[in-house]
């Protein structure tokens, strides 16, 4: 008798659980802007002007044996490296990075921090509180070592004056050169 | 009871399921091949030959294979791998009958001239006045064989293989008849 009580004891509590449960997710309403994709609104740099930034990412960040990799984040797509999935038979080294990798790329990087991101194009953090500079210039632990110079390094004007508005692109090639 | 425990506690904190996992998903020896500088040619070998690998005493600063062509991997021998860092620290060294190279790092038992590269470092290969350089640089990847592995890039599921290193693009020179195993890696 006591087996039976506990049984519909805990059939009781599972339904009223269930209840519960059904009508909170029925409440709730995210307001979806999009008419169905969650989003969060964000401040970021011109996607045009990432053309030029892209091959810096590319060369100095993109190898197949560190942000080329598809478990990683960050993900880089690039002509020399790993390539965004096709059916025009663009395979590593052989044809050059494409628009759809580097849009994709950019998102890659917008999407890394978008809160910081913004918090950065609104002028309230420096843009060495991203960890697109942070990482490459060691001032975070990062695995694959200093990728940048810790000052003055082109790679980084590049990405500081994109960031700021307009990518300088004699640095954008400067940093590129030899890679 | 207490020890038997103890035991598995360290035996779990040594383990490193990253590379644990890398080192089942290698073929197993070439029964054919003595362990030595001969065997497991075009595998990531620097998988086993680092710090807190099965053969840490040997540890490779880098380390790989050069092949003849990119659709056989036969073995080049006396190649020269020829490495640049980012400090520009330059290294050289020799492939065997089967094509493999090695760099000891220092402190490592293996024999030769020991270099411990700053990366990224850029790196070419030649013979006889034949010569391909590496498009990119190598980020941090000690094997070259963890991003040059076959089968190269041919399906829409993979766009991430290169192939294995190859010196030659068509009709390679003979391969080595003085070496002490086949310098063909068999399948």
């Amino acid at each position: 008798m006591k087996k039976i009580f506990g049984a519909v004891i805990a059939a009781a509590a599972v339904g009223a659980l269930a209840s519960i449960m059904s009508s909170t997710s029925a409440c709730i309403d995210f307001n979806e802007p999009d008419g169905g994709v969650r989003a969060t609104n964000i401040l970021a740099p011109d996607q045009n002007d990432f053309v030029n930034v892209s091959p810096v990412f590319e060369r100095r960040c993109g190898t197949l044996d560190c942000h080329g990799q598809v478990g990683r984040p960050l993900r880089i797509y690039s002509g020399l490296g790993l390539r965004l999935p096709n059916d025009a038979g663009n395979l590593p080294g052989t044809t050059a990075t494409t628009p759809d990798e580097i849009t994709t790329n950019y998102r890659s990087v917008i999407g890394l921090e978008p809160e910081e991101m913004t918090r950065v194009i609104a002028g309230e953090d420096p843009p060495r509180s991203l960890l697109i500079l942070k990482k490459p210039l060691l001032l975070e632990a990062h695995k694959g070592g200093p990728a940048f110079a810790p000052s003055g390094d082109p790679g980084e004007t590049c990405i500081t004056t994109w960031i700021q508005g307009q990518a300088d692109k004699n640095a954008c090639n400067q940093a590129i050169a030899g890679f | 009871m207490r020890r038997t425990l103890l035991v598995i506690l360290a035996l779990v904190a040594c383990s490193d399921p990253v590379r644990d996992g890398q080192l089942s998903a290698l073929p197993g020896e070439n029964p054919n091949i003595p362990v030595g500088e001969y065997h497991r040619a075009g595998q990531p070998c620097v998988l086993c030959h680092s710090p807190g690998g099965p053969a840490s005493g040997s540890s490779f600063a880098v380390a790989g294979t050069i092949f003849a062509d990119p659709s056989d991997a036969v073995g080049v021998d006396q190649a020269t791998v020829a490495f640049t860092d980012t400090t520009g620290s330059q290294f050289t060294v020799t492939t065997d009958c089967v094509g493999n190279f090695f760099v000891p790092r220092p402190g490592s038992s293996a024999p030769g001239p020991t270099w411990d590269p700053q990366f990224p470092i850029f790196v070419r290969i030649f013979k006889n006045g034949v010569s391909r350089t590496m498009q990119g640089q190598i980020g941090r990847e000690r094997s070259c064989a963890n991003c040059h592995n076959d089968p190269q890039s041919t399906s829409p599921e993979i766009f991430s293989s290169v192939g294995h290193v190859s010196l030659y693009t068509s009709n390679p020179p003979p391969a080595s008849t003085n070496c002490p195993v086949p310098p063909q890696v068999q399948p």
